[in-house]
């Protein structure tokens, strides 16, 4: 074969089109090997970490409020969320609950409602327990992500200028299409390099929805009040919009709005403020955090 | 200590296995020593299992202890909500009590069960005649009286009817299974017993509202103008039901 750098014009973007293409491909095939393994054993009983797996903090957060109304300890009015009875915080046992009535007594707006540092404080404890399992992301699995991108762009832009300056040497300057096509597949890199989940977790999330499966064809026969798990185990799994509206009225102000494109804003950082109050999440790309943003799907 | 059948579960759906398979085990560790069997029951033990059937489990303890049991909160809320667990916690003190009191329910538990962890406890276990009979009675009493305040509560809304279908179901047919067997004519399923029961009678309308019960099972929704017909029906097999009944004699 002769060497690609000699290519010229169409011939050469063909060559490049498809070395990204295998560079990408390669990224994610090297990541996925990297981060899978057997699959672990977790708490199925906690809705809140099953909800942090799939949806990260604020989901974690946005569950234990609808859990909440639904068992009868929080309410939402007119003026948002309200605690129905100081000794509500003494009957829940797990802290993430206890934080958001807490955090009802302390404001009742919507909009601002788990922009806290309570609340978030208490689900540490879940992306810790998550990452240890390598369900997510922990330091020495985001290192070896940025190690992968950083080989990712090397390639895609070594290529690039290689060709840039031996295409100069030639007297050549048109290479616009080669800028595009190297912006577009480092786009691409940049934005698909650090998932939410780890590939482990992916596996574990479809392992427990295929368990879940049954509750979720059966939704809409699950009755309000709390005295099952059904309702928490069912938002945590596969979404609070999962939940009827009919019988869950309330679960509808915490749905998280763009959950046809998007799975996991909070875990990226995107404004919480937006996100609980129910409106569009701002942000987006960049803003979602390190370019992973948004779009992780689930 | 007795250790769980794995064959006894292999024709279950692989997420019910595992989920009631957890949930034994967290019973073992619960109860430790006191307890003594795990009895599958109704249609998984038959092998009938539909995606809204609940999956029953009569659990046999020597004592019920509370600390003990609380381990077993968690894991059975999680099966609750997996695949619809109910679980019956009976002691071996209570059991010939819990026979005669819920003689139509043992009857049934009698015939379709398999044992997944300990002994059988129903193996010699038989319930006396005069006894089911009178406890079927009150049975089908109990069911044709409900089904007419169904008829008149839900009857503006016929999806409500169409579930009202789908929750009689399972009795009336474990109902004709237990008639069948009274009457010297055991059929193991409870769907086929009514099927039988039915036939026998020649009524064509019955007969063809029988489908229609696994349709309001299945698919909870049946077509428009069909579900208030159905009920009426079921109300009136009920009826030929506790004719028969009535007509047994104590003796077989």
């Amino acid at each position: 074969m002769s060497n690609p750098l000699e290519l010229t014009g169409p011939n050469f973007l063909i060559f490049y089109f498809l070395l990204g293409i295998g560079v990408i491909a390669g990224l994610y095939l090297i990541r996925r090997f990297i981060e899978s393994g057997p699959v672990p054993q977790i708490d199925y009983s906690d809705p809140y970490l099953l909800a942090y797996l799939r949806g990260g903090e604020l989901e974690a957060m946005r569950v234990a409020a609808v859990s909440l109304i639904d068992r009868g300890l929080l309410k939402l009015s007119d003026q948002g969320l309200e605690i129905v009875n100081d000794k509500a915080i003494d009957l829940v046992r797990r802290p993430v609950e206890a934080a958001v009535l807490r955090r009802a007594q302390a404001t009742s707006d919507l909009r601002r409602f788990f922009d806290s540092r309570t609340i978030r404080t208490t689900t540490v404890e879940y992306k810790e327990t998550l990452q240890r399992l390598r369900l997510l992301p922990d330091k020495e699995i985001s290192r070896v992500r940025v190690l992968l991108l950083s080989a990712v762009l090397a390639i895609l832009v070594g290529f690039a200028l290689a060709s840039a300056i031996a295409a100069a040497m030639r007297g050549r300057y048109n290479i616009l299409f080669l800028i595009l096509l190297t912006a577009i597949f480092c786009g691409i890199a940049i934005r698909y390099y650090n998932p939410f989940r780890t590939a482990l977790g992916d596996a574990l999330l479809a392992d427990v929805q295929t368990l879940f499966q049954s509750l979720k064809s059966r939704a809409s026969m699950i009755r309000s009040g709390g005295a099952t798990g059904e309702a928490a185990l069912l938002m945590a799994v596969f979404g609070i919009n999962t939940l009827p509206s009919a019988t869950f009225p309330a679960a509808r102000e915490f749905e998280d709005k763009r959950r046809s494109t998007s799975t996991s804003c909070a875990a990226h950082g995107c404004s919480t403020t937006s996100c609980g109050g129910g409106s569009s999440c701002g942000g987006g790309g960049s803003g979602c955090g390190g370019g992973g943003g948004c779009g992780g799907g689930s | 200590m007795a250790t769980t059948d794995p064959d006894s579960l292999r024709d279950l759906p692989p997420q019910v296995i595992r989920v009631l398979t957890e949930f034994i085990d967290a019973s073992k560790s619960a109860f430790a020593s006191e307890l003594t069997s795990v009895v599958l029951y109704g249609s998984a033990a038959e092998g009938r299992l539909r995606p809204t059937s609940d999956v029953n489990v009569v659990l046999l303890l020597a004592q019920f202890d509370y600390h003990a049991a609380e381990a077993l909160r968690e894991p059975l809320r999680v099966a609750q909500a997996a695949i619809r667990l109910s679980p019956m916690f009976v002691l071996q003190a209570e059991l010939s009590a819990a026979i005669i009191a819920f003689a139509e329910k043992f009857a049934d538990i009698l015939r379709r069960r398999r044992t997944l962890f300990g002994v059988d406890p129903f193996i010699d276990v038989t319930i006396p005649r005069e006894i089911v009979i009178a406890r079927l009675d009150q049975v089908l009493l109990n069911f044709v009286l409900r089904l007419r305040e169904a008829y008149l509560m839900r009857g503006l809304r016929e999806e409500q009817l169409a579930l009202a279908v789908a929750e009689a179901a399972g009795p009336i047919r474990s109902c004709a299974a237990t008639l069948l067997e009274l009457q010297g004519n055991p059929i193991r399923s409870g769907k086929e017993a009514l099927e039988t029961f039915v036939k026998r009678t020649g009524n064509r309308d019955w007969l063809e509202a029988l489908p229609r019960l696994s349709e309001a099972r299945e698919q909870r929704l049946l077509s428009p103008g069909i579900a208030g017909m159905t009920l009426r029906q079921l109300v009136d097999v009920a009826i030929a039901l506790r004719t028969n009944v009535n007509s047994l004699s104590a003796q077989p």
